[in-house]
């Protein structure tokens, strides 16, 4: 049998799985999907003493899409965001980052939340996340709280959030009239863990000026960075003028990647900027469909 | 330890299991259901594709009791008695295996592609079977093999609708 021995829980209400949380602490491990920690349970890199499968829970397959907010339980897995139309229209950035996970049978598994909270520092969905300033709805016996998506994201593998806490959904904010998005990476492999991911958000006046923009990346450090462009030479000029090279150099040498294995410091650092001047065009072209499509209603 | 209790392959089965146990092994080594295969463990390879509720997933990291009162169909329940299943026929047909192992879980994620999709192009076809990895065929037999099944699956829809 591959993975350790543990004792197994499926509480079925969010009480009985925050009891569980509290008498076990750091020795429990709830699963979602199971596509992050079930690989490190067979390859015995963890071993705890109790797992909780937190399915059997009903609220926590809920998924609200409200008009500013689209709120998605720990168990809305990531196909959903792949299929739900209505969702994708709303947060198209993960809809466009979703399927650079995994493949089709890791994703009807793996849920939304379930990869934020395992929070890989080259997965695709934390820097989603921390470009859109997502805010995670969190529960404990003690009561709950709200952590920015800022705050949530500590180093490789490690988050804010208490042994005895539990993420009960994250709140993504719905995209903005006039904004655009895109996210682009470089893996080895398509499905693999990105070297490096970059997401951005670039706003643009109704003249097409640059008048806000955001860039988020991951795979460069221990967990995503945000960096805003706003008040650099962007802002205010048409994207095709703005000097997007010298921008994304900027960006690129206050990164401190690391080399491993799979790819150099250099060669992370050269292709962060590659896909931040990528990004960055893209998602200012697809900010200026946005108002074209605006003023034809 | 727990009890889990599933339908696999139309048949009700009722057992207890080690928390632990992969509904891979359980399908093989409680079930006798030996054509859902084992590469990686790691849910990289796709050897142990099968289809947990209609959908397809890797076996190898879904525990059995996560499928407690799920409907689950392994490669063994395509069949109808003698007659192959379209995509198991277009399989055998287009040369679209060398050494079988692949197989199973190649044609689970096939069938599951002609759910969504009845009639996908070779791209199509290649981004979906990109979670199946095939060590012997260069993947060209196999996309030849899951067109000719959506071509005999649709002949066989038209037939029964007349």
């Amino acid at each position: 049998m591959k993975p350790p021995v543990f004792e197994f829980a499926a509480p079925d209400s969010l009480e009985h799985c925050l009891d569980l949380l509290e008498r076990y602490g750091d020795e429990a491990k709830p699963i979602a999907g199971g596509q992050s920690l079930m690989p490190l349970l067979n390859l015995r890199m963890a071993a705890p003493a109790v797992v909780i499968d937190i399915a059997r829970v009903p609220d926590f397959h809920a998924l609200r899409i409200e008009d500013r907010t689209v709120r998605v339980g720990p168990m809305v897995r990531q196909r959903v965001m792949e299929t739900n139309t209505d969702l994708r229209a709303r947060v198209p950035l993960l809809a466009e980052a979703v399927g650079l996970i995994g493949h089709v049978a890791t994703r009807s598994r793996g849920t939304i939340v379930g990869s934020m909270c395992h929070a890989d520092p080259a997965a695709e969905l934390p820097v989603c996340a921390t470009l859109l300033g997502a805010e995670f709805a969190v529960a404990s016996k003690g009561g709950t709280r709200t952590i920015d998506a800022d705050s949530f994201f500590l180093d490789a593998l490690m988050t804010t959030l208490e042994p005895e806490e539990i993420v009960t959904g994250v709140h993504l904010p719905t995209a903005m009239p006039g904004v655009g998005y895109a996210f682009d990476e470089v893996s080895r492999r398509r499905g693999d863990f990105a070297l490096v991911a970059v997401a951005a958000a670039v706003g643009l006046s109704d003249d097409g000026l640059v008048t806000s923009a955001d860039i988020a990346i991951g795979g460069a450090s221990g967990r995503p960075e945000r960096f805003p462009l706003t008040e650099t030479a962007l802002s205010g000029r048409r994207i095709e003028e703005a000097p997007l090279r010298e921008i994304a150099r900027e960006v690129c040498d206050r990164l401190e990647p690391e080399s491993d294995l799979h790819a150099s410091a250099d060669y992370r650092r050269r292709i962060s900027e590659e896909l931040m001047t990528r990004v960055l065009a893209d998602a200012a072209s697809r900010a200026r469909k946005d108002l074209t499509r605006e003023h034809a209603l | 330890m727990p009890n889990v209790s599933m339908t696999v392959n139309g048949k009700q089965v009722s057992q207890e299991v080690e928390g632990r146990t992969l509904l891979s092994a359980f399908l093989r080594e409680k079930l006798d259901l030996t054509g859902t295969h084992i590469g990686c463990d790691t849910s990289q390879c796709g050897a142990c594709v099968v289809h947990v509720d209609g959908k397809s997933v890797k076996s190898c990291t879904l525990l059995a009791v996560q499928a407690d009162g799920a409907s689950v169909t392994t490669i063994e329940g395509l069949a109808q008695g003698d007659d192959l299943h379209p995509m198991q026929a277009a399989f055998r047909d287009c040369h679209g295996l060398q050494c079988g192992f692949c197989t199973p879980g190649m044609v689970m994620s096939a069938v599951d592609l002609l759910q969504h999709n009845p009639d996908p192009s070779d791209r199509e076809i290649r981004e979906w079977l990109e979670g199946n990895i095939c060590r012997c065929t260069g993947y060209h037999n196999i996309v030849k093999a899951v067109k000719q099944a959506a071509q005999s699956m649709k002949g066989q829809q038209a037939a029964a609708a007349e």
